[in-house]
């Protein structure tokens, strides 16, 4: 849908600011269809805030942000519709405890995409089966690992066909021997556009 | 059913003992079939509890979510004219609710049952319904806070998780953070329920003819105050021990899915 030409998230002048600390302070960059780009820096330099002023999960205090040439900060555009398109992976996996897997993965396409059931959950199968969790369908969140967890939150994101994915510090929260699992999916996300890779370095936003 | 009554009595006293037992068990009970009377006021006890709860419980969710929303409502830097319009309807309902909480939780239920029986709804002919009212407007200050409570109580991170896949604050509510919160707050929901069964017995004050009610036209009636308050004690009594017992099953039940 959108060229490699124009950016698929642009951010102008983002400034967000809790009641005694600023955590961005004017920052503009562009992301474009296809790259993938690291956000990185020392703790409490902002990366999160950042990350999820993305989706107005935080509400910036200055600033636009256009996603698919929207302006997604004005209040007259529905945020819901824009979140749809964007997925995000948090770092506590936030999966819903007193669904099973199979219904976390179904319930976005279906209330919010309108799919069948049975189209749902073919799709949620089948994205289940690549990340090797075929036979997790039926299981509660809390009978996973926490790389299990995460690899289900990613499918989660996933089964929304985002055009964009988001993630918060996806390998923080689990065991070192669980990391490489989760990893390898991001990986296997990546592989196919990995156009242009870029890292920032995130210095104290201000 | 008459003589094995009379048998049990005589096996463990004296025939004169018995005999004067059974005279007051057939008195209270048996004569003009009374007992029926009982079961005619365990029947509006029943109705009486399971409508109040119905009502109060999902005025007590309105009230819970309305409070929720506008103490965690975000405000944006930029709004449009319905969302603050929206804003400001929420103040006013959180204000209104907030009142609301404090004057029934600050004022006796039986206080309560007579000024809508006796002054709001005088006029009112419909005993049962006026009481239901009364025990449900009573019941959903305490359900309000039970509710708010488990809300308060779901991990903030499902809420964003909800809202990230494109779900509005409502359908996330609906779908992800209630549904939570009410298995958390179940406990506290069926004590409220045993609490608001024993307290319907204040609805025989103002004249409806409950449980404790028949137990007092009995009495009236026969001049013996302690068989039939002891029957109406021990009625209560397996009916609170019923639900509890349920609610204890229906605890498990939803626990098991978190091992």
């Amino acid at each position: 849908m959108t060229d490699n030409k124009t950016p698929l998230i642009r951010v102008e002048n983002l400034t967000k600011q809790f009641s005694t600390t600023t955590a961005l302070d004017n920052v503009s960059n562009n992301i474009y269809n296809g790259e993938v780009v690291v956000v990185i820096g020392p703790s409490g330099s902002g990366k999160s805030t950042f990350l999820r002023c993305l989706n107005l999960l935080e509400v910036p205090t200055d600033g636009r942000i256009y996603f698919e040439g929207t302006d997604i900060t004005d209040p007259h555009n529905n945020i819901n519709k824009h979140r749809q398109k964007m997925g995000m992976v948090f770092q506590h996996f936030n999966l819903f405890p007193h669904m099973t897997i199979l219904r976390i993965l179904t319930i976005g396409p279906m209330k919010l995409l309108k799919k069948s059931r049975e189209e749902a959950t073919k799709k949620a199968l089948e994205l289940l089966d690549r990340v090797g969790l075929a036979d997790r369908a039926e299981s509660y969140p809390n009978q996973l690992s926490g790389g299990q967890k995460q690899r289900v939150a990613i499918v989660r994101a996933l089964c929304m066909e985002p055009d964009v994915m988001l993630f918060d510090e996806p390998t923080s929260a689990l065991d070192p021997e669980m990391v490489g699992e989760v990893l390898d999916v991001m990986k296997m996300l990546a592989l196919p556009v990995r156009s242009a890779q870029e890292s920032y370095l995130w210095r104290r936003a201000r | 059913m008459l003589d094995i009554i009379y048998k049990i009595l005589a096996f463990f006293t004296s025939d004169a003992t018995a005999d004067r037992w059974f005279e007051q068990i057939y008195d209270n009970f048996i004569k003009d079939d009374r007992w029926t009377w009982l079961l005619n006021g365990l029947w509006v006890t029943l109705r009486l509890t399971f409508f109040a709860f119905i009502f109060g419980f999902l005025l007590g969710l309105i009230i819970a979510i309305i409070r929720v929303s506008h103490d965690k409502r975000v405000v944006m830097p930029r709004q449009s004219f319905l969302q603050r319009l929206g804003g400001i309807i929420l103040g006013i309902l959180n204000t209104i609710c907030k009142i609301y909480l404090n004057i029934i939780q600050g004022t006796p239920t039986i206080v309560q049952i007579m000024i809508i029986y006796f002054v709001i709804l005088a006029s009112s002919t419909n005993k049962i319904g006026v009481a239901i009212l009364g025990f449900t407007i009573n019941s959903s200050a305490y359900v309000a806070e039970i509710i708010r409570g488990g809300i308060n109580g779901v991990d903030q991170g499902q809420m964003e998780a909800g809202r990230s896949l494109g779900f509005g604050y409502i359908p996330t509510m609906i779908f992800i953070i209630i549904p939570q919160a009410l298995k958390s707050a179940l406990p506290a929901l069926c004590n409220e329920l045993v609490v608001l069964l024993k307290e319907t017995s204040v609805a025989s004050m103002v004249a409806l003819q409950d449980l404790l009610a028949a137990a007092m036209l009995i009495r009236g009636r026969t001049a013996n105050a302690f068989l039939p308050l002891i029957a109406a004690a021990i009625i209560y009594f397996v009916i609170v021990s019923i639900l509890r017992a349920v609610s204890a099953r229906l605890e498990r039940r939803l626990n098991s899915g978190d091992r």
